[in-house]
């Protein structure tokens, strides 16, 4: 199929805006946002450019963003970069585990609808985050007691490190309190665009892209090898 | 359907629903005891009155933040409730009924209502108010809550009339009021027209911030119902308020011809006139008002349609649970955990890395200033109050430093009205004080020469003239012209002063170009270094 040279620039400066801002708007960014939406050929070539940049494009209601593959370390955080960013340099393994069980738990309570979207929750208070992260652990410890030891990660060692944090009621931010492991990941997802965190009120919203991309891509069922993967069901398989 | 009277049933319900839910919330609740609420009337009592200021504060499209809440329950309890209640416990107060009360924590809140035409339960989604993330002027982000037009039902229903009635009966006040040149209370009357418009302007944008978030969440229904409000809100009261309009104006014309003719207006109908102003003013702005209705209302119409299209390709998408097929399982099979990333990976994305320009080394240099992080001060596990004043005390212990260094040159130059760095530097290694005083530590003293040599020649009156001319912050570091100037004052009024005035200090380096070097002397962390130094010739001239 031949294309026009016009088409092609504006695939090039639409996939570049989306390298460097991760997300077209269209109310900002009103003319990028429909020569994607209302040009199919502008489309194929932009996600045609994601293909090859290990990423896919999709559109979701009025954002058009930019989503790295699984594999896609450059744009992606590979587990060391996640790693360095969420924990403080000098962190272990364990405090890297936790930070992943903390996100999980989060996502989890906020999506655990079966409704039209799978959002269940407007907005959750940091203290009661605090709580549920105990109280998972604590079953987790209890339920996976038995082949804790063998595989080498497990709750009750996370458990034992997350409570032994201080908890500090004036709201410190050392990263020794519960309060400042936390906050420390809540900064992150909230720079990252998917929650918005108001220190002040301690109130912890979702942004509409990740409910978005909890709806129509993490939760979807066409991605449930992802899971599987996660689970080490099929890890040969793919 | 054997009972025509059961027809329209869960629309009853939805309002039994509206009270019902929110009696549940708080009566189950033992918060209530700690505040010294024991009865359900007083708990119900306060959380109206709360409801109230969020209305209020809805309808004049202010920001409603926790602090607020708490101070006007502050101010409630200290004029009316009584409570044993510090201003902390009224904010918790507040904080409590807003967050637990009235939005049940964050999870959505359904009341059954029974569809006698369908023969099955609907479940009613029941919300009174919604928070908002607002930036306040000075950039903090906070939480701003507003009624939602379940919250509005709720209140209006409490005083004014069913809503479709509302309009009308307010008209036919206003008319009578009009009528009867009772002004005063045509003018309430008007604001209250105004507000319904107002409900109306928001109900559409929460509707369009519905269908933006998702259009599957807003039913067709509630598209119908909002759109024929709409409809008859605007057919109705556009051509009345013209007329109005229309009215008043001729009323007010009349008045004031009345004030230019007879030249004296008794007291009654001057308030009249401004009255019927104030009425004119809010009649312009409800046509205004309208205009955005209007708008809104196509607006609405074209998201909606547009919305529903995108949706129809997404909707066939089938969702897994994820509580039970990922979080039940990490909880039994930990070691997920260490594979957890992949799941995550499409949520967090980084910035490629830098590539480095080399032509960036061909131009010109500018120092680049340290950035403080944004974050980095939030770190600091400190009491700010006593951080403050611990930055204030080095900052002040810092510039006495360069008083010291400053006022030795100044000094020697008041008695011996010329000398140079090198005598300064003989002195300096036979007397220690001397010393100490003139090299505080490196970076200071080299501040200093640094500034002096630049400067050259200070003119005292002019720099006297400056400060008096312009008014300037004051600098938080070092500045050599105004400490000069302090100094010499300082000078001038110890009692031993010589009469005369210092007009001109003259820096600059002797024509031999010697260097003069500065052993053993220490820099600000406590280094031992060695200064070397252009040596340097001070003059002064007196008038």
């Amino acid at each position: 199929m031949a294309y026009e040279m016009d088409e092609i620039r504006i695939s090039q400066e639409i996939f570049y805006f989306l390298l460097e801002h991760h997300e077209i708007r269209e109310e900002t960014e009103g003319r990028l946002y429909q020569a994607y939406a209302e040009n199919e050929r502008i489309q194929n070539l932009v996600k045609s450019q994601g293909e090859m940049a290990s990423s896919s494009i999709e559109r979701y209601g009025d954002v058009i963003y930019l989503i790295p593959r699984e594999e896609n370390y450059f744009l992606g955080y590979s587990k060391a970069q996640l790693k360095a960013a969420l924990c403080k340099s000098g962190g272990t393994d364990r405090d890297y585990f936790l930070s992943q069980f903390v996100i999980l738990i989060l996502l989890t309570e906020f999506y655990d609808g079966q409704g039209r979207s799978s959002k269940a929750r407007t907005f959750l208070r940091v203290g009661e985050v605090q709580n549920s992260i105990s109280a998972y652990l604590k079953a987790g410890a209890e339920s996976s007691r038995e082949q804790q030891e063998e595989q080498g990660i497990s709750f009750a060692a996370m458990y034992e490190a997350y409570e032994a944090l201080r908890s500090d009621e004036k709201g410190s931010k050392a990263k020794t309190t519960k309060e400042g492991f936390l906050h420390h990941i809540l900064k992150f997802l909230e720079k990252q665009g998917l929650l918005v965190y108001v220190e002040e009120d301690e109130m912890i919203q979702t942004t509409k892209k990740l409910d978005s991309f909890m709806d129509w891509n993490l939760l979807n069922q066409n991605h449930y090898m992802r899971v599987r993967r996660v689970l080490g069901i099929e890890e040969e398989g793919l | 359907m054997q009972y025509e009277f059961l027809k329209q049933f869960p629309k009853r319900m939805k309002n039994i629903g509206l009270y019902a839910l929110l009696f549940g919330n708080s009566s189950q609740k033992t918060t209530w005891k700690q505040y010294g609420f024991d009865r359900m009337d007083e708990q119900l009592n306060v959380v109206f009155a709360v409801m109230l200021y969020l209305m209020e504060q809805s309808l004049k499209k202010e920001n409603c933040l926790l602090d607020d809440i708490g101070a006007y329950l502050d101010t409630l309890n200290t004029s009316s409730f009584e409570k044993p209640m510090s201003y902390e416990d009224c904010r918790r107060l507040g904080d409590f009924i807003v967050n637990v009360v009235l939005s049940n924590d964050g999870r959505p809140m359904y009341f059954d209502g029974y569809d006698f035409e369908k023969r099955e339960y609907l479940h009613l989604h029941i919300s009174y108010i919604s928070n908002e993330i607002v930036y306040l002027d000075t950039g903090v982000k906070r939480t701003s809550y507003r009624l939602t037009e379940d919250g509005y039902n709720l209140l209006l229903g409490t005083l004014e009339v069913e809503n479709n009635m509302k309009l009308t009966i307010q008209e036919m006040i206003f008319k009578l009021h009009l009528e009867k040149q009772s002004y005063d209370k045509a003018v309430d009357a008007v604001k209250n027209i105004f507000q319904q418009l107002q409900i109306q302007l928001q109900k559409i944008q929460e509707a369009m911030g519905k269908v933006r978030r998702n259009a599957l969440n807003y039913s067709v229904a509630e598209y119908q119902q909002i759109l024929e409000e709409n409809m008859d809100i605007v057919r109705e009261t556009r051509k009345k308020f013209i007329e109005y309009r229309e009215m008043v104006k001729a009323r007010a014309a009349e008045l004031e011809e009345k004030h230019i003719n007879i030249q004296k207006l008794d007291e009654q109908e001057k308030e009249n006139l401004n009255n019927l102003r104030v009425i004119e003013d809010y009649l312009t702005r409800a046509v205004d008002e309208h205009q955005k209705i209007l708008n809104h209302h196509l607006d609405l119409k074209a998201l909606y349609t547009k919305e529903l299209e995108g949706l129809s390709q997404m909707s066939l998408i089938q969702r897994f649970s994820l509580r039970t097929e990922l979080f039940d399982q990490v909880l039994e099979h930990p070691q997920a955990l260490d594979r957890m990333e992949l799941f995550f990976r499409p949520l967090f994305l980084q910035a490629p890395h830098k590539i480095y320009n080399l032509n960036k080394a061909l131009e010109p240099q500018q120092t680049a200033r340290k950035k403080t992080e944004a974050d980095s001060r939030e770190q600091i596990d400190v009491d700010e109050q006593a951080w403050l004043q611990e930055q204030e005390r080095l900052r002040q212990e810092k510039l006495e430093k360069y008083r010291g260094c400053l006022g030795y040159l100044l000094g020697r130059l008041l008695t011996a009205e010329k000398f140079t760095l090198a005598q300064c530097r003989d002195d300096a290694q036979a007397q220690p004080q001397i010393r100490k005083k003139l090299i505080p530590n490196v970076e200071i003293f080299k501040e200093v020469m640094v500034e002096l040599i630049r400067g050259g020649e200070f003119d005292i009156p002019a720099l006297k003239k400056e400060r008096r001319d312009f008014i300037q912050e004051n600098a938080e570091g070092f500045q050599i012209n105004e400490m000069l100037l302090q100094l010499l004052e300082e000078q001038e009024s110890l009692p031993g002063a010589q009469g005369r005035q210092l007009c001109r200090l003259r820096v600059c380096r002797t024509p031999d170009g010697t260097a003069v070097a500065f052993d053993g002397v220490f820099s600000a962390d406590g280094e031992e270094k060695t200064i070397r130094c252009s040596n340097v010739l001070f003059q002064a001239q007196y008038e």
